[in-house]
């Protein structure tokens, strides 16, 4: 397993509009990194670009400090799990895997011992004689996961790896695929559009916006720090408030009393509030920080509920645990404290 | 039920066969069995004679390195057609049909222009001094593999564009970043999944190639006979209807025997149709 750099790495075809900019990040050995996206960020083309399928236009991709620009894809010992799973069809489940060990002209016997024992590891025994189209989905994409892992390749690359299963595997594999890489300290690239699913199993992520990358920290950072309204909506942020001018030091200008902390007053544009940390009606009267509205529609989520409230600063998310529910048309009071407005670059 | 129905509509084209090519071959195959010294005596006959014997064997050649020839020219070119864009792929399918629109005897003459002794081909190798005198390509075996080359190419790749069209790129860029270099991709990846369509265009060719009778008549001359051509021989030029037929069933059979030992390869070769059929 090894380093991966990436630098400056840029993208375009025909010379005209650049699909990819300024792609700068790096891996440390044996973290697994998401790159997170909607589709037709670049997540996919990062990935066959250091992967070696596609040239770059402009940038560096290093390995162990080792630039691998010209080292053709088939030299280059990676694993790559793509989406499709890109099974051999005419090949056996065991000479699926076996391919790799093949090419690296291993003898029989290394071969036999290796392909058993990742076949082993992934619960796939059983189905080593099996063609891919007899197999399920889960299947299929375990053998693409064997074959990828049994060369021991110095950096494992996924292309979506799950969005082809259904939820409830998904959720089962994403864990495996995790267990798996730490047993094995393997550095792992995982591209996925998913973000529960990458935050659940990533060291880091990246998140990746038309062909830049927007932000790269740890989900627990990015969770409680998004650097961008679009981030922020990425994640499951909901509430936006617009900062158009900030009067009296610390209020926005606005038809409601809201004001900041000395900490958030950081010329922002924006401000977002998690759904959690507004509250309804709130007991002590504070004197400031509450906006009328009028709730108009309603969710359950079983621990809680959540209401949309339309307010003259827009619609707010609202989640609360209290019962009953509330119904749809009543007048609320809405208490944003001013120490869960985060500041937002747009 | 089914089946019952299913006959029924299958009815009016089983009963066409019957009348247009069964009959017809039935008539043509009894009276070469029906000669005072015995049922297969016109057979024994013709098979002892080491002229027709080297006829049967020229024209299984012909069909054979045409075959071949037609195939290691078909998969890349297939490969890079089914790789363009639709516009391009649609432009070049119809470049590549185009020469089917024209009659086979005008191909054909086309040929004897570029091979003959005095044809475009023979001059344009002396005027670079690669040869001293012209070579003898017209009238040889080899002009009639040429011009069935020609002629047969169309088809091999129509059969494979299809084929080649259906394959995942994924599992070639699966190969290469296995370590598969792009040799090692179109043997032991591209190549297998193709068996279909390979075997589907070979037979075409195959047959085609085995029973073709302008080609060889025009490119091949009087002097190199094959089946085909010793069938109007011995039909219209001796009037020996009864040896032309013996020819004509030992065509069928050679080439019959042909595909389906192609068949047989093939299903050895990709085992995952033994489930499909």
């Amino acid at each position: 397993m090894a380093n991966l750099e990436v630098k400056d790495l840029a993208k375009s075809y025909n010379g005209k509009t650049k699909i990819l900019k300024d792609i700068s990040f790096s891996v440390k050995n044996g973290d697994l990194v998401s790159i997170l996206g909607p589709s037709g960020c670049g997540k996919t083309t990062t990935l066959r670009i250091i992967a070696g399928l596609i040239p770059a236009t402009e940038g560096k991709v290093l390995v162990d400090n080792k630039d691998v620009g010209k080292v053709p894809v088939y030299k280059r010992n990676f694993g790559m799990v793509f989406q499709s799973y890109a099974l051999f069809p005419h090949m056996t489940v065991f000479n699926n895997v076996a391919f790799g060990l093949k090419m690296k002209k291993l003898s029989k016997n290394d071969i036999q011992k290796r392909v058993n024992k990742i076949l082993k590891i992934t619960g796939l025994s059983e189905l080593a004689s099996r063609y891919p189209k007899e197999l399920s989905g889960g299947q299929q994409q375990r053998v693409s996961l064997a074959r990828a892992l049994v060369i021991n390749p110095q950096l494992l690359l996924m292309d979506e790896p799950l969005s082809n299963l259904d939820a409830k595997l998904r959720i089962k594999m994403r864990s495996e695929i995790r267990e798996l890489q730490q047993k094995l300290k393997m550095t792992v690239l995982f591209v996925t559009h998913d973000q529960r699913e990458c935050f659940a199993i990533s060291d880091k992520v990246l998140i990746m916006k038309d062909g830049r990358i927007d932000q790269y920290d740890t989900p627990e950072n990015i969770f409680h720090h998004p650097s961008s309204e679009y981030v922020a909506k990425f994640i499951g942020y909901d509430n936006f408030i617009n900062v158009d001018e900030i009067i009296n030091d610390h209020q926005i200008k606005s038809n409601a009393n809201i004001f900041l902390t000395d900490e958030n007053n950081v010329d922002a544009k924006v401000l977002t509030i998690r759904p959690e940390n507004i509250l309804i009606n709130p007991q002590e009267d504070p004197s400031n920080n509450l906006i009328g509205g009028t709730i108009t529609s309603l969710e359950y989520l079983g621990q809680s509920f959540k209401y949309k409230v339309s307010t003259s600063l827009g619609i707010f998310t609202v989640e609360e645990a209290r019962k009953p529910m509330r119904s749809s048309g009543d007048k609320v009071q809405l208490y944003l404290p001013s120490k869960h407005l985060h500041p937002l670059s747009r | 039920m089914k089946t019952r129905s299913g006959f029924w509509l299958l009815f009016p084209a089983f009963i066409s066969v019957l009348i247009f090519a069964f009959f017809p071959l039935i008539q043509i195959a009894i009276p070469t069995f029906q000669t005072p010294k015995g049922f297969l005596d016109l057979y024994t006959k013709f098979l002892e004679n080491t002229y027709n014997l080297h006829v049967i064997g020229r024209t299984f050649k012909i069909a054979l390195i045409t075959t071949l020839i037609v195939l290691i020219l078909g998969i890349p070119i297939s490969l890079w057609i089914a790789r363009q864009k639709s516009k391009i792929k649609s432009i070049l399918t119809i470049l590549i049909l185009f020469p089917m629109l024209t009659n086979a005897v005008v191909r054909n003459f086309a040929w004897i222009i570029i091979l003959g002794r005095n044809g475009i081909l023979n001059k344009f190798l002396m005027s670079l001094h690669l040869i001293n005198s012209p070579l003898n390509i017209l009238y040889t075996d080899t002009a009639i593999i040429i011009g069935s080359v020609y002629l047969f190419l169309p088809i091999m790749i129509i059969s494979l564009v299809g084929s080649v069209s259906e394959l995942n790129i994924e599992a070639e860029e699966a190969a290469a970043v296995l370590g598969a270099n792009p040799w090692i991709n179109l043997i032991k990846i591209v190549i297998p999944q193709l068996v279909s369509g390979i075997l589907t265009g070979c037979i075409l060719v195959f047959a085609g190639a085995m029973t073709a009778y302008t080609t060889p008549q025009i490119l091949g001359g009087n002097k190199n006979l094959v089946m085909s051509t010793l069938i109007y021989q011995q039909a219209m030029t001796l009037g020996n209807w009864k040896n032309a037929s013996v020819i004509a069933i030992i065509l069928i059979l050679i080439s019959t025997s042909s595909m389906i030992l192609m068949r047989k390869a093939s299903h050895t070769l990709d085992r995952r149709s033994d489930s499909n059929a």
